[in-house]
C-alpha cells in the first residue's frame, strides 16, 4: 500500500468528529492492506515502532531537532520553523505548511509505501553513538523530501508519537473488528488477546492471518508482559461486599510499586504497571525470585515496598522510587532495601492459570513460594460483613498501609487481564471529608509565581486523561498547599518537558505561561468534583460545562509508576460525580 | 590486495575534507586504474563522485578489486595527525580486516583503522544532460555563495548567453551577485545551450564550495533540475559534487 493512501485516510479520519465513523474509516484502510502491511499501518497510526516492553529504540527525536529538520529539509532557518511551531502547536502542520511553500528533490527519488516508512523509520531509530543525533536528522530530512507536504506532515505526527486523530488503541481493535469480521461483535476477543499479548501490530497480523481463531489460541507467555488487572473504587464496605456478592477476600494494600514478574529458569524479568521492563532497578528481588520461588516457569505479580533496614518498617512510594532515578543500584539497592507482597498467578509451567477463581490461585501462589524475610504473600483475610472489613481497613490504616482491596472469590473471580473490574475493589486511606480517594493528574502547564513564589511555578495546571477523544483535557488549577521544597521540585522536575506551546492534546481554556509535554503525573487530593465553565474536560459528554477538581490540593506524591495516559480518566470522574449525585 | 604511496599529505586531507561534507562512512572501490567512490548523503540530496587515477600515486599495486569501508570521524582524526611533509603509504590488510595508513617523516606511523561492512548496494552516478556548462575560479564562487547566504538560505542561478547571475531573497532583503564572461571576469567560460534557472539549498553549497581546493570549478546545470559541480584535484583526480534542487510548489 502506498503511504499515500493511508494519509488519505488520515487527513479523513481527522475531519471526521464520530468516533465511529472514524473507526470505519480505519478499518476500510487495514482492509486494502496485505497482512504484512497490518502491523506497519498499526505501528505508525499509534505513533509507536514497538511495544515499551521490547526494549527496541524508539526514533528519539525531541521537538527541537524535528523542527532542525524541517527547517533543513525546506532550506528555511531554525528561527522561521519555531515560529510558525508556536503560532500552530504541531510540528506537522508546520512540515507541511514550509514544505508546501517548496521543497527539497532528492537525486534518486523513492515511492514511500506504508513499510518503506515503517522500515526507514525503524532504522533511523536503530542509529547510535556519536554522531547520531545528525546522522538521524539527514536520514529524516531525507525521508520527508521523498514525501509529499502532506505525507511529512503525518511522517513527523507519527515520530513524535501524536497522530491528532483522535483514534486509540481501542479504537484501534474496534476498527480491526470491523475489517476482518464484519462489525464489532469481536471486538472483546480482540481486546482479550492484545491484553495477553501486549503487541497490537501483531495482534492485527495475527487476526488478518489466522482470523479470530488464531487470536483465541493467544494466552499470553512467560517474558511478554500482560496488561495488568485493575481495581474498582469505593467509598463504602456495604457496597463492596455487594458487589463481591457478600464474600471478599481482603488484603492490605501495600504502598509500592506493583510488579508482574517473569520466571523461565534463572532468567526473571521485573515489568511495571507500564509494562516497562524494570529488571536492572531491581537485581535484589530478581536474586529473592530465583531462590524462594520454586517453580521453573511463571508470571506472578506483587507489590515492591522500600523499608527501613534500621526498624523494619515500610517507608513510602517515593522513597522506592529513588531508585529509578539511581545509576549506581547496587549501592542502592543497600540504602533503600525492599521486599516483595505476592498475591496472584498468572501462568505457571506453560499453563494460563487466570481462568481459576481467585481462592485457587492464591492456593497455588502459597505452594509455590518458600517465605523468608524478603518474599512474602500478601496478608488477607475473608470478610462477609461490612463492620469486619471496617475493622480490617482501620487496621490497615493504623499499621501504615494505603487502605485494603477486597476481592471477589465466587467462582468467576478470574483474572481479567487488562480491566478494572467489579472483582477487585479498592478502598484507601484518605481525608475523611471531601473525595473518598485521591485521583492522579497530568501536568500540562504552569503558571508563573509572583512575590514570595517569584522564580518558581506559582499554580499547575492539571488534566484528566479523555481516553475517547485521547486528549489531556483540564480539570484543575492547583495554586495551594505547596511547601516549598514541592515548588523546588516541581520547577526541577518539569523543566525538560517544557514546549513553547501548548501540546496538541492539551485542551486548556486557560492560558498558562509555561506549557509542558503531558508526562508527569501527580497525586491530587480535592473535596468533590463540580461542573465549570472554566474547564473543557467531559463537555461532549455533559450538557452544562466540563468537570473540575474543588479545591485541589497536591498530595507530595509523584506518580511515576505511572504513565500520563494511566492517569485518572475523564470516564473515572464521571463515574465519581454520579456516585457523589446520588448520595 | 592493495598498496600504494602517496607523497603529498596535502592532497589526501583535502580529500577527506571534500568527503567529509557529505559522508559518515566512506566507499572505495579500488581497482588496478584506480580509486573511485560514488556515494549519496543520507538524505539522497547530494552526491560525491571520487576519481584517483592510478598515476597520482607514486606507488600503486592492486589485484581484482578491493572495497573499502571506513568511518569518516576516523579517517578525519587521522589525517590531522599528518604532517606537511609526510610520505603516506596505504596499504589494505586483508586477513586482519584493517586499512593501514602509515606516515613517513621525522619518525614512521601507522595507524590502522578497522574496515566496516560495505553496503550491500553500490550507488551509479546519474546520467544527467546539462544545459549550461560554465567555469569560473573556484573563490568566486566561494564568495557569491557567501553573498547569498546573508539574506538567503537558498540560492537561485539564472544563465543567459553571457551572463550568470546567483539570486536569493528573504523577508530581510535580496543579493544578487552577476558575473560577465569577459577578459579579467572571474567567469572564464560560459556555454548556454537555453536559457536556465534553478534553485539550491545554501547549507549544502556552503559546505560543498568550502572543500572546493583547486583554482578554478565547472559547474554544469538545466532549469529545476540538479546541479554538478567539479573540480581537478592533484591534476589527474577529480572530485564532483551533484546536488538536486528545490523546486517551488507554488
Amino acid at each position: 500500500m502506498e503511504y499515500g493512501q493511508l494519509v488519505e485516510a488520515y487527513e479523513d479520519i481527522e475531519k471526521i468528529s464520530g468516533t465511529l465513523e472514524k473507526i470505519d474509516r480505519f478499518a476500510s484502510v487495514l482492509r486494502n492492506a496485505t497482512i504484512s502491511e497490518i502491523p506497519s499501518i498499526i505501528a505508525l497510526t499509534m505513533g509507536k515502532l514497538h511495544p515499551d516492553w521490547k526494549q527496541k529504540p524508539e526514533i528519539g527525536i525531541a521537538e527541537t531537532t524535528a523542527a532542525q529538520v524541517v527547517a533543513q529539509a525546506a532550506s528555511v532557518s531554525d528561527t522561521r520553523v519555531m515560529n510558525i511551531l508556536q503560532r500552530t502547536g504541531d510540528i506537522g502542520l508546520t512540515a507541511e505548511t514550509l514544505l508546501g511553500a517548496s521543497s527539497q528533490m532528492t537525486l534518486f527519488s523513492e515511492e514511500l509505501t506504508v513499510r518503506s516508512v515503517y522500515d526507514r523509520l525503524d532504522e533511523i531509530s536503530q542509529v547510535f553513538g556519536s554522531g547520531s543525533i545528525k546522522k538521524k536528522g539527514s536520514m529524516l530530512t531525507g525521508l520527508l523530501t521523498d514525501a509529499n507536504p502532506s505525507e511529512a506532515k503525518y511522517i513527523l505526527r507519527t515520530i513524535t508519537g501524536d497522530l491528532r486523530l483522535g483514534l486509540g488503541d481501542m479504537s484501534i481493535i474496534d476498527a480491526l473488528s470491523v475489517a476482518f469480521i464484519g462489525d464489532r461483535s469481536e471486538r472483546s476477543e480482540i481486546e482479550r488477546a492484545y491484553n495477553y499479548h501486549s503487541d497490537l501490530p501483531d495482534v492485527g497480523y495475527i487476526l488478518a492471518e489466522k482470523g479470530i481463531e488464531g487470536l483465541r489460541s493467544i494466552k499470553g507467555r512467560v517474558g511478554r508482559p500482560i496488561r495488568m488487572m485493575a481495581a474498582k473504587k469505593l467509598t463504602s464496605s456495604t457496597e463492596i461486599l455487594e458487589k463481591t456478592e457478600g464474600q471478599a477476600f481482603v488484603e492490605f494494600k501495600y504502598d509500592g510499586e506493583r510488579m508482574q514478574i517473569h520466571k523461565d529458569g534463572d532468567s526473571v524479568v521485573i515489568f511495571s504497571r507500564r509494562q516497562e521492563v524494570i529488571t536492572s532497578q531491581y537485581p535484589d528481588v530478581v536474586g529473592y525470585i530465583r531462590e524462594q520461588v520454586k517453580a521453573q516457569s511463571c508470571i506472578i505479580e506483587g507489590e515492591c515496598v522500600a523499608y527501613d533496614p534500621t526498624t523494619g518498617s515500610h517507608r513510602p512510594f517515593q522513597e522506592l522510587m529513588r531508585r529509578r532515578r539511581k545509576t549506581n543500584i547496587e549501592e542502592t539497592s543497600e540504602e533503600i532495601p525492599v521486599v516483595v507482597y505476592l498475591f496472584d498467578i498468572l501462568h505457571l509451567e506453560g499453563e494460563v492459570t487466570t481462568k481459576l477463581s481467585l481462592l485457587e490461585r492464591r492456593k497455588i501462589l502459597e505452594q509455590l513460594i518458600e517465605k523468608n524475610s524478603h518474599v512474602f504473600i500478601t496478608t488477607g483475610s475473608l470478610i462477609d460483613n461490612p463492620e469486619t472489613l471496617d475493622a480490617q481497613f482501620a487496621q490497615a490504616i493504623e499499621t501504615g498501609h494505603e487502605g485494603v482491596i477486597a476481592k471477589a472469590i465466587h467462582e468467576d473471580s478470574t483474572y481479567q487481564a487488562g480491566a478494572r473490574s467489579w472483582l477487585w475493589i479498592k478502598l484507601k486511606v484518605s481525608y475523611q471529608e471531601g473525595l473518598a480517594d485521591s485521583i492522579d493528574l497530568v501536568i500540562v502547564g504552569a503558571i508563573h509565581g509572583r512575590g514570595k513564589r517569584t522564580g518558581v511555578y506559582g499554580a499547575i495546571l492539571a488534566s484528566a486523561y479523555d481516553s475517547v477523544n485521547d486528549i489531556f483535557p483540564t480539570v484543575c488549577k492547583i495554586g495551594t498547599g505547596f511547601t516549598d521544597e514541592m515548588l523546588e521540585e516541581f520547577k526541577k522536575r518539569l523543566e525538560k518537558h517544557i514546549i513553547p506551546h501548548k501540546d496538541s492534546k492539551v485542551e486548556s481554556n486557560i492560558e498558562a505561561d509555561v506549557w509542558f509535554e503531558p508526562v508527569e503525573v501527580i497525586e491530587v487530593l480535592g473535596d468533590d468534583i463540580t461542573i465549570s465553565p472554566t474547564h473543557p474536560a467531559g463537555r461532549d459528554r455533559l450538557s452544562d460545562g466540563g468537570l473540575a477538581i474543588r479545591f485541589p490540593r497536591f498530595t507530595g506524591r509523584w506518580r511515576s509508576d505511572k504513565s500520563a495516559k494511566q492517569a485518572t480518566t475523564v470516564a473515572d470522574l464521571l463515574e465519581t460525580l454520579e456516585n457523589q449525585r446520588e448520595l | 590486495m592493495f598498496h600504494a604511496t602517496l607523497d603529498s599529505s596535502k592532497t589526501w586531507k583535502l580529500i577527506v575534507d571534500a568527503l567529509a561534507t557529505l559522508l559518515t562512512e566512506t566507499h572505495f572501490v579500488i581497482t588496478e586504474k584506480g580509486m573511485t567512490l560514488r556515494q549519496l548523503d543520507s538524505s539522497k540530496a547530494a552526491m560525491i563522485a571520487l576519481d584517483l587515477p592510478a598515476a597520482i600515486f607514486q606507488e600503486y599495486e592492486c589485484d581484482g578489486e578491493v572495497e573499502i569501508c571506513l568511518g569518516v570521524d576516523e579517517l578525519t582524526k587521522v589525517s590531522k595527525r599528518m604532517a606537511g611533509d609526510d610520505k603516506l603509504v596505504f596499504t589494505h590488510n586483508e586477513s586482519e580486516s584493517r586499512f593501514e595508513i602509515k606516515m613517513l617523516g621525522q619518525a614512521e606511523r601507522r595507524f590502522s583503522l578497522q574496515l566496516l561492512i560495505p553496503p550491500e548496494e553500490r550507488t551509479k552516478q546519474p546520467s544527467i544532460k546539462f544545459d549550461v556548462q560554465a567555469e569560473l575560479f573556484a573563490d568566486a564562487f566561494k564568495q557569491a555563495v557567501k553573498d547569498i547566504g546573508v539574506v538567503s538560505t537558498y540560492l537561485r542561478i539564472n544563465a543567459d548567453d553571457d551572463t550568470l547571475t546567483f539570486l536569493g531573497d528573504s523577508d530581510t532583503g535580496e543579493a544578487e551577485v552577476i558575473l560577465r564572461t569577459g577578459e579579467e571576469s572571474a567567469l572564464c567560460e560560459l556555454q548556454t545551450k537555453k536559457k536556465s534557472s534553478a534553485m539550491y539549498a545554501i547549507n549544502y553549497l556552503a559546505d560543498i564550495s568550502k572543500s572546493m581546493a583547486s583554482d578554478s570549478v565547472i559547474i554544469q546545470f538545466s532549469s529545476n533540475k540538479p546541479i554538478m559541480m567539479e573540480f581537478s584535484i592533484a591534476e589527474a583526480g577529480r572530485i564532483s559534487f551533484i546536488l538536486a534542487p528545490r523546486v517551488e510548489r507554488r
